[in-house]
């Protein structure tokens, strides 16, 4: 039998990425239509792309970045440029899988293109990638190091910071699951304004998940945890909401819950031994003081485990429900699942008017980038007593997926990265009624106001 | 019931899981599965790179229905090439039971196809590679991040001789007993997993636990306790509420010592008892995550 390589997926994206290039001079140049570039403009780095380059794609293609090739400069752009095209008018990068046309798009930290932006990029390419006037350069962009914490802009660095206990992560074998406690310092009970999970260094490439719960352990060895955030690979943080409090719990124990995979998945996996593997917490906190009605929880939501099976070469599709008791606020959603995952959705069944609404569609989905979309807060689901949540993951276990270690496999519930899940990470701000029909008037005032007049 | 418990328990209350291209349901369920008519789903739970160059692989399966199901060797349960047949069940339990067996290939074998093929009655036959595959497939018996390991479990006449693992041990005896004829069959074991005691969870040892099925043979085996190693009675769980407990449990004090069990056969015939060896009372231990448990097996001949 031929041995296949787990680092098949790293190596599968450069081979992908190869495939792509090679395939490129097939593309003809009616497969991007480019509406919105006047043809007889010239569409140069210097003037149009490099800036598009720079406040999108640089943050992880530079030295040290998690991106496999350097976007630094026209020079090692260029070579890149047929890819780019692809990637970019594919909506596969920036990596933010979530679809475009259909469902909320008022997103906070939505790292997605803009259609001029594609298209500009797209043009760029089509006439030839041309590096322009060097005198319409822009700035080279301020880049901060590639540890800095992703809210460090606009919240300063994390009130708390807690790191796991170091371990060393082997090149290869079973995927391993470290849970241990730390003391959480935390004196008094406060409301939490963001939260982000950061694996140190080469850490994340092999940092499945890093799960964090308030844990309090009883005399019989048995724990009470309540989740803190949830990170999977690619996942940037959570901001909860203003006049909402999540809360960080006084006096109790952080349970790190780190699932690795030995060897690494991605673009940068090391496949060696990574010595002193460190995950951090970084929590940001309002001030003691911080006052709020409105009280939000992280959790799973989640199929009976034992229903999930994926047939060899073949497909799967999952669908669960969940309602509640009382009137909510979808305020993120993150699916989560592994390596033969390939979509999600969530919509909202309200049994009062037999209506389904799509909140979110999630067709291109990958398990490197664990994105928890943050709706807008004047925009997230209300949800009323009794509304449904309904979320859908698709399952591909067939040789078309090139993240599948081995299409021949059954594949059932598990945590190894090789085995599959289905259930999403959702962030629920719990409202009253009286809250609940404050918040669905002021809405709909503000939909009247915004109604062009006559309307 | 709290807001937050709700949410946490947030469990689905209903769902629905399509097989797309399932080929053995010719027909789309729009509904959860019956409890009955499913095929038993072989699985491949991994594979540990041996020393000498060979590959010991780790089978499992999934049976769905909430009756055991009754595939004899043959035909219809079979691992190909049939050099590497013999060590399957014959009796799958409800729910998913991970590492039941393990098949060791040797080196010169590792280019070869190797299958196993399981057809549950008159439904589609499955099957499931074995062999070298996949690294995401990759198994180990390093120490986990916690200290567990694959604990040893031997029989009382081989104590230089002791299994860990999938694969585990079988015995080098055949127990010969009558038909309705009570026999003992007994395990020494010993987790070697060292842990730390700072760690509120490992203040004192962890206990491990053996529990006897049946895992091949023509009749019931009725399992009862041994005075010296009473059953589990005590409040359990199934591992994620899919690897179900059996009754036939005992509970290794602090995880070293024997486990003992009667048992009595109903038709005469060969059977093979299976006990598993697992210390999945630790967190870093958990048969769903391929670790960390080990199975003794114990051939009885049966006769009128």
């Amino acid at each position: 039998m031929k041995r296949i390589n787990k680092s098949k997926y790293p190596r599968d994206v450069v081979a992908y990425f190869l495939l792509l290039i090679s395939g490129f001079a097939f593309q003809s140049t009616a497969a991007f239509a480019v509406d919105d570039i006047n043809d007889d403009r010239q569409v140069t780095y210097a003037g149009d792309v490099a800036a598009i380059i720079n406040e999108n794609c640089v943050v992880c293609h530079r030295e040290g970045g998690i991106g496999p090739m350097e976007l630094t400069s026209y020079e090692n752009v260029r070579p890149w440029a047929p890819l780019i095209q692809l990637r970019v008018a594919n909506r596969e990068m920036p990596p933010y899988a979530y679809d475009h046309d259909i469902g909320n798009q008022n997103l906070q930290g939505d790292w997605r293109l803009s259609q001029d932006d594609i298209d500009t990029v797209v043009a760029w390419v089509e006439q030839g990638s041309l590096m322009g006037n060097p005198e319409e350069m822009p700035p080279a962009p301020q880049l901060k190091n590639v540890d800095a914490w992703n809210f460090a802009d606009q919240l300063g660095e994390p009130d708390i910071v807690l790191a796991s206990v170091p371990i060393d992560v082997p090149a290869n074998g079973n995927d391993l699951w470290d849970k241990h406690f730390i003391d959480s310092g935390i004196s008094e009970d406060r409301c939490i304004k963001a939260l982000q999970v950061k694996p140190r260094g080469d850490a994340k490439s092999v940092v499945h998940h890093a799960n964090t719960y308030f844990a309090e352990i009883a005399e019989d060895g048995s724990v009470d945890r309540k989740p803190v955030t949830e990170y999977a690979m690619g996942k940037w943080g959570e901001i909860v909401p203003e006049g909402v409090c999540r809360t960080a719990f006084a006096d109790s124990m952080i349970q790190w819950d780190i699932h690795m995979y030995p060897g690494g998945l991605g673009g940068t996996a090391p496949n060696a031994v990574i010595e002193d593997n460190v995950v951090e917490l970084g929590i940001w906190l309002h001030p003691p003081e911080y006052k709020a009605s409105i009280s939000q929880d992280l959790a799973s939501y989640q199929l009976d485990q034992g229903d999930l099976f994926i047939p060899p070469h073949g497909y799967a599709m999952t669908q669960g429900f969940h309602s509640f008791d009382h009137p909510v606020r979808i305020d993120s959603f993150q699916p989560h699942g592994h390596l033969r995952m390939n979509a999600a959705s969530l919509e909202i069944f309200y049994p009062e008017t037999g209506k389904t609404e799509l909140v979110s569609m999630i067709s291109n989905w990958s398990a490197t980038w664990h994105h928890s979309h943050l709706f807008e807060q004047d925009t997230a689901p209300l949800l009323p007593t009794g509304a449904v949540l309904v979320t859908k993951q698709w399952y591909d276990n067939t040789s078309d997926n090139p993240n599948n270690p081995d299409p021949r496999q059954w594949v059932g519930w598990g945590q190894r990265t090789a085995d599959e899940m289905s259930h999403s990470w959702i962030a629920i701000s719990h409202l009253t009624e009286e809250l609940y029909q404050e918040l669905a008037y002021e809405r709909s005032q503000r939909e009247q106001s915004n109604l062009p007049s006559g309307d | 019931m709290t807001i937050r418990q709700i949410g946490i328990a947030g469990v689905m209350f209903s769902f629905l899981v399509a097989g797309l291209g399932f080929a053995q349901q010719p027909t789309r369920l729009l509904r959860p599965p019956p409890p009955g008519g499913l095929p038993v789903i072989p699985f491949m739970e991994g594979w540990y790179a041996n020393d000498d160059g060979s590959v010991t692989v780790s089978f499992g399966y999934h049976n769905r229905n909430e009756d055991d199901i009754i595939v004899p060797i043959g035909e219809g349960n079979r691992i190909e090439p049939l050099l590497l047949d013999g060590m399957q069940p014959e009796i799958y339990y409800s729910g998913r039971h991970t590492g039941v067996f393990g098949v060791t290939v040797p080196e010169s074998m590792l280019e070869d196809s190797i299958w196993w093929y399981l057809k549950t009655g008159d439904l589609e036959e499955l099957s499931v590679p074995g062999g070298l595959g996949s690294e995401a497939y990759e198994l180990d018996r390093r120490a986990r991040p916690q200290g567990s390991v694959q604990p040893y479990i031997w029989f009382s006449d081989d104590d230089d001789d002791r299994g860990s693992g999938p694969e585990g041990i079988l015995a080098s005896d055949v127990i010969t007993v009558s038909l309705n004829e009570s026999v003992t069959i007994e395990v020494q074991t010993e987790d070697p997993s060292v842990r730390d005691p700072s760690n509120p969870l490992f203040a004192k040892p962890l206990d491990t636990r053996v529990i006897w099925y049946k895992h091949q043979g023509p009749g019931d085996v009725s399992f009862s306790e041994h005075h010296s190693t009473p059953f589990d009675t005590g409040p359990t769980r199934s591992t994620r509420g899919m690897i179900p407990v059996a009754d036939s449990r005992v509970i290794v004090p602090q995880g070293k010592g024997p486990a003992r069990v009667n048992a009595i056969f109903s038709e005469p015939g060969e059977y093979m008892i299976r006990a598993r060896l697992d210390n999945w009372a630790s967190s870093d231990s958990d048969g769903l995550d391929q670790c960390c448990w080990s199975n003794a097996y114990q051939r009885v001949r049966v006769i009128d």
